[in-house]
């Protein structure tokens, strides 16, 4: 059993810099969880009092029911893969792989063994007779991989592996992580920057800011139902785009967002949150994902209550779709539309805001209304 | 030190006493002779390369004999890099005149002519590090020159000096991977190799530092610590007199958010649209915050009298509250 328990867990360095603020989660058996945040969000020093490289200031972590803090590392039955491979310049792929085991004196068979079932499992079989500067840097990264493999470890922790690779290598070994995931069914916990490996990797994703869990949910929840403006901005690219509304309205069917001279309908549903929460008349922060502003006629007809008039300042053709970047009264945003369309710079065209996809955000603590 | 050659005309002496031949082989012949029907004796690292002794199924070498031999060598390449050591260790410790430093330094394999830089590497779990050295030796190429300082001490003399980081950064890799331990490395200026002497305290001087200071990364040049060097100078009763002057700023109550938002401000130059990128807050939410700061302390950190003077604050107040 290799589920992970996080009990009120700090990291406090002298000076009273708190790098990690009251940790709590639970990890499942076998889970695939990924630590997303900016630099410094406290998500690599998380994983590090994981593995027993800095110490838990206050709080209690538990690998399976077992209490670590005073664990040495070596007895946590973990391992560990960072950013730089580490590899030894002078040995060959499977002396890498081999290296760690003959330090903890495991037999030369059994040393045999795993490496060649962690060669296999990674496709490097070919590459065992071969020294690092003869690789690829994917191919360097399987091997780290395979070091960490042969220690057949409860929990696999992974330090921004990827950051070294070029961004087309980094898509293919992605998905190589999460066969191996699943091959391995063994707990994953993964640390990121990059908000696109964190929302195709994890199973769930924990957003970290400031040493703090801002939310931890499925990549959907996260996505959908953002807990706050900094998750809802940080994740999903091009960003979420934000604009300061009033809302207005007595009731729940007659419940607008008003901006300048813009009124958007909000819909039953969201007004009756809006008004039980006592919203109504209050400035907050309307979110709304570029992915949902609507230039198609169709959609234009179908809301004419939600439809506003943007100028059209920069486009960025992306292949398969287009981002308009625009102003609407003032307000910058991003629109992501078909790449048929026809909207040019310096255009006045009319958008729609899909009203059920909007997000409303506390002014003062940014925290999700809805 | 010991070569190869030098490995051989022993084993040669060998092979002329048990009448029967004693092959050295490294990696690449091995898989030429293993077909030739021999016998393993032992294998051993010399310069960064695995070597095997073998000797031949058909000779009537006992046991006892094959032991000695395996004795003989494990023996001989202990006491070279006991040698080594013991070289390195009085070059970085005792006073030597010019030209015995010489002498030390070519017959360690240090380049006269080339400068050098001294890394020292510090394991911080106190256990048993005889695998640390292990670890390193197989990073390290032949331009490094290795030694044991303590169980718990490491030095290095790196004379590619424009490999360093990425050299140390491997170090620190490999060791938190393998034996997920941390470690610390203080590094020296570049330097004569006849200064050697002082680049191992300054390497030395640039990890208590990092220690004392708790600077966030495992690594610690010597020539980056100005500051911190001048904060050592300073005894603890003139701090905690500073400290005790400046508690009216109100520093020591300022939040965690604060402190790192300050920092980081600090870190980016004072330039607020950077500092709010680093941090994924609004400029405006940055601008706020400094505004606070000043309201709290008195110190408006867009100057850069206030923001030096604010550092030095945090920096002993750090050292004092450790």
């Amino acid at each position: 059993m290799a589920s992970l328990t996080f009990k009120h867990i700090y990291k406090i360095y002298p000076g009273n810099v708190t790098a990690v603020n009251d940790f709590n989660l639970e990890i499942k058996d076998k889970e695939f969880i990924v630590l997303v945040g900016p630099s410094g969000c406290g998500k690599s020093t998380t994983l590090r009092m994981v593995a027993g490289l800095e110490e838990i200031s206050k709080g209690e972590l538990y690998i399976g029911d077992k209490l670590v803090n005073d664990v040495p590392p070596k007895d946590r039955d973990i391992a560990m893969v960072f950013q730089n491979y580490a590899l030894y310049p002078h040995m060959t792929v499977y002396d890498n792989m081999a290296f760690g085991l003959k330090l903890r004196k495991v037999p030369k068979a059994e040393i045999d063994r795993k490496v060649k079932e962690a060669a296999r499992i990674l496709g490097i079989e070919k590459l065992l007779d071969r020294k690092p500067k003869a690789l690829s840097g994917g191919q360097r990264q399987r091997v780290a991989l395979g070091r960490a493999i042969v220690r057949e470890p409860k929990v696999f922790l992974m330090d921004e592996p990827l950051s070294n690779l070029d961004a087309k290598l980094r898509v293919q070994t992605r998905t190589e992580i999460i066969k191996l995931h699943k091959r391995l069914q063994t707990t994953f916990i993964y640390v990121t920057h990059d908000q696109t490996e964190a929302m195709t990797m994890g199973d769930r994703i924990v957003v970290m800011k400031d040493g703090v869990i801002q939310q931890a949910a499925t990549p959907q929840e996260v996505y959908e139902k953002p807990a706050n403006m900094f998750v809802a901005g940080f994740i999903g690219s091009p960003q979420m785009n934000f604009i300061d509304v009033v809302i207005e309205g007595d009731d729940v069917n007659n419940c607008n967002l008003v901006f300048d001279n813009v009124k958007i309908r909000l819909p039953e549903g969201k007004a009756k949150i809006v008004k039980q929460k006592g919203y109504f008349g209050k400035k907050v922060i309307m979110g709304i994902r570029p992915e949902d502003l609507h230039d198609e006629k169709v959609f234009i007809e179908a809301s004419r209550d939600s439809v506003v008039k943007a100028k059209v300042e920069v486009t960025e053709m992306m292949g398969s779709e287009t981002y308009l970047y625009i102003n609407i009264e003032g307000n910058n945003a991003i629109a992501r539309v078909d790449s048929r369309s026809k909207a040019r710079i310096g255009d006045i065209i009319e958008l729609a805001l899909d009203k059920n996809r909007i997000h409303l955000f506390d002014k003062d603590t940014e925290v999700s209304i809805l | 030190m010991l070569t190869r050659q030098r490995i051989e005309q022993i084993l040669n002496k060998i092979s002329k006493i048990i009448g029967e031949r004693v092959l050295l082989v490294n990696e690449g012949d091995k898989k030429g002779i293993l077909s030739d029907n021999v016998e393993h004796i032992c294998s051993f690292m010399l310069d960064n390369e695995e070597y095997y002794l073998f000797v031949r199924h058909d000779i009537k070498l006992t046991d006892r004999e094959k032991a000695l031999i395996k004795i003989i060598l494990e023996d001989i390449i202990g006491s070279d890099t006991k040698k080594q050591n013991e070289a390195v260790k009085s070059l970085f410790l005792e006073d030597l005149d010019e030209q015995r430093t010489k002498k030390i330094l070519k017959s360690v394999g240090i380049e006269l002519n080339k400068w050098l830089v001294v890394a020292v590497i510090k394991s911080y779990d106190g256990i048993e590090n005889s695998d640390i050295d292990t670890i390193i030796k197989n990073i390290v190429g032949k331009n490094v020159v290795f030694c044991k300082l303590n169980e718990e001490l490491f030095g290095m003399v790196i004379q590619n000096t424009g490999e360093i980081t990425e050299v140390l950064i491997q170090i620190v890799n490999a060791i938190e991977t393998e034996l997920l331990r941390k470690v610390g490395i203080g590094v020296s200026s570049i330097t004569s190799p006849l200064n050697i002497k002082k680049a191992y305290q300054e390497s030395r001087t640039a990890l208590l530092l990092g220690h004392k200071f708790n600077i966030p990364e495992n690594i610690y040049y010597y020539e980056k610590l100005t500051v911190y060097k001048i904060l050592s100078q300073v005894n603890e009763k003139a701090l905690l007199s500073i400290y005790d002057e400046t508690l009216k700023y109100g520093i020591q109550r300022l939040s965690s958010d604060e402190i790192k938002t300050a920092m980081y401000f600090l870190k980016c130059n004072l330039n607020i649209s950077e500092t709010a990128r680093k941090l994924y807050i609004h400029r405006n939410t940055l601008i706020y915050r400094l505004d606070k700061i000043q309201k709290d302390t008195g110190f408006n950190l867009r100057n850069f009298d206030d923001a030096l003077e604010f550092y030095l604050l945090l920096l002993i107040y750090k050292t004092l509250n450790k």
